[in-house]
């Protein structure tokens, strides 16, 4: 092998060593990188009672109920197969609508609500005009309420 | 093959990269801001507004554009650390050490941006999440790669070093790319896709984003000529080329 | 007169996208700034050190 040929080699041999180091590490710490938990996940017993976590999905549609003259609300998030009751008190993000995405943190209660202490809008891939979102909303109804794989 | 490599070789004799860069650079930078201007006003002044965030669409315009890039400039940085590493071209190891600093501004850029974006869209200016998390690691390696090169004496001894640093690091990026698709985010998925080859942008707002992705690609490589230029000038200074450049 | 400070206020998200516009602005011309400044002192160190080398 000419030298130029042991570099090259070398530095292949590299790049898949750390890429496989980084493939098992980033496999062996799951909890690590899941930002939040589907409501599937948490009915199936993904977390444990008393534990804080946060929980991701839509806001269901028509679910979401404020106690009049407080900042009580009370909401489903979905990932259109399981539902979790959210209860939260405070201030919601400008985005927060139903139909779009959620992310709450807090804790079980005895009830299997969500209590949630701190409510964050997930905004999805879509851009659009207003204009265009009113057509599309005429044309295709479901669109905009269209679960994410 | 042969041809092309010596041309190659040829381009990356730094006297010939010298002049070469010079005549290039206002090819570049012109047109850049031409088009930045452009974009500035399609993105500030005719762009609509989004039917979910209202006037704070137009962050887009900037945090894709300077994210996007500054992937871009860490890619091309392990390219020229292993085009310097394996074929010991000087001017690749220039290349990529004109490209840190200009990578790590894009990156510091996105992330401001981006949490300028967040606050108003999400509720927070910073989140834990994969895709975060990850695209901070890349501010730490454009910096790390920067200090590493800068604490040898010896320029070369510098580069190898660094280069090494660089080709560990690209693993990092497929992990920006797909952290939003491989684990749960706050950060919304990509609205472009290879794969599925659509855009979730309406094409009112593709117009002003290509176009400030393009100023400033342009205004990128005119800064990474300008960057390799001194980085030419500081590794060549003893060469008798240079003291013919300059007396003229 | 209004329509401009209209345009400039945004419906209150103005705070957030001209600091992105701004800072990004100040950032991209401060790198060209900084590398035609580092260019200049590179050819005025390179431009003392020949007369040195000739006279040895």
């Amino acid at each position: 092998m000419t030298p130029r040929k042991e570099r090259m080699t070398a530095v292949s041999i590299l790049l898949i060593a750390v890429s496989l180091a980084t493939f098992f590490g980033l496999r062996g710490c799951d909890n690590l990188k899941e930002y939040f938990f589907d409501p599937s996940e948490v009915v199936a017993g993904a977390v444990k009672k008393d534990q804080e976590f946060r929980l991701g999905g839509m806001v269901k549609e028509n679910s979401f109920k404020r106690t009049a003259g407080s900042l009580d609300v009370r909401f489903i998030v979905t990932d259109f197969a399981e539902d979790v009751i959210v209860r939260y008190s405070g201030l919601l993000p400008d985005l927060f609508r139903e139909g779009q995405g959620v992310v709450a943190t807090g804790r079980l209660n005895d009830a299997g609500e969500f209590e949630a202490h701190t409510i964050f809008a997930k905004h999805d891939e879509n851009y659009m005009p207003p204009e265009v979102a009113e057509s599309l909303k005429t044309q295709h109804p479901a669109k905009t309420s269209e679960p994410r794989p | 093959m042969n041809a092309f490599m010596n041309w190659f070789y040829r381009m990356a004799s730094p006297p010939h990269f010298y002049r070469w860069s010079g005549t290039a650079i206002p090819w570049f930078l012109v047109p850049a801001t031409v088009l930045a201007v452009i974009g500035l006003y399609l993105a500030l002044v005719t762009s609509p507004t989004d039917y979910q965030m209202g006037d704070t669409v137009r962050i887009m315009y900037v945090h894709v554009p300077v994210a996007w890039l500054s992937l871009m400039c860490y890619t091309s940085m392990a390219v020229a650390s292993a085009i310097g590493l394996i074929w010991r071209i000087k001017l690749a190891h220039a290349v990529a050490a004109a490209i840190a600093p200009a990578g790590a501004s894009l990156t510091a850029l996105a992330l401001f941006t981006g949490s300028l974006w967040g606050k108003p869209t999400w509720g927070t200016y910073w989140v834990w999440d994969a895709r975060l998390t990850s695209y901070l690691m890349l501010l730490f390696l454009f910096a790390g790669f920067a200090l590493l090169r800068n604490a040898f004496s010896d320029v070369q001894r510098g580069d190898r070093a660094a280069a090494i640093l660089a080709i560990v690091g690209v693993v990092n990026i497929p992990i920006i790319h797909y952290s939003v698709n491989w684990w749960n985010t706050l950060h919304q998925p990509a609205s472009f896709s290879v794969t599925k080859g659509q855009a979730g942008i309406d094409s009112s707002m593709l117009w002003p984003l290509f176009t400030m992705l393009f100023a400033v690609t342009l205004y990128l490589v005119a800064l990474v000529l300008m960057r390799t230029r001194n980085e030419v000038l500081i590794r060549e200074r003893r060469k008798a080329w240079i003291k013919e450049v300059l007396v003229k | 007169m209004t329509q401009w400070a209209d345009w400039f206020a945004m419906n209150g998200d103005g705070v957030f996208v001209w600091p992105c516009y701004i800072v990004t602005v100040l950032v991209l011309v401060g790198n060209l700034l900084i590398a035609t400044r580092n260019r200049r002192r590179l050819l005025e160190d390179i431009r003392l050190q020949i007369p040195m080398e000739n006279s040895r």
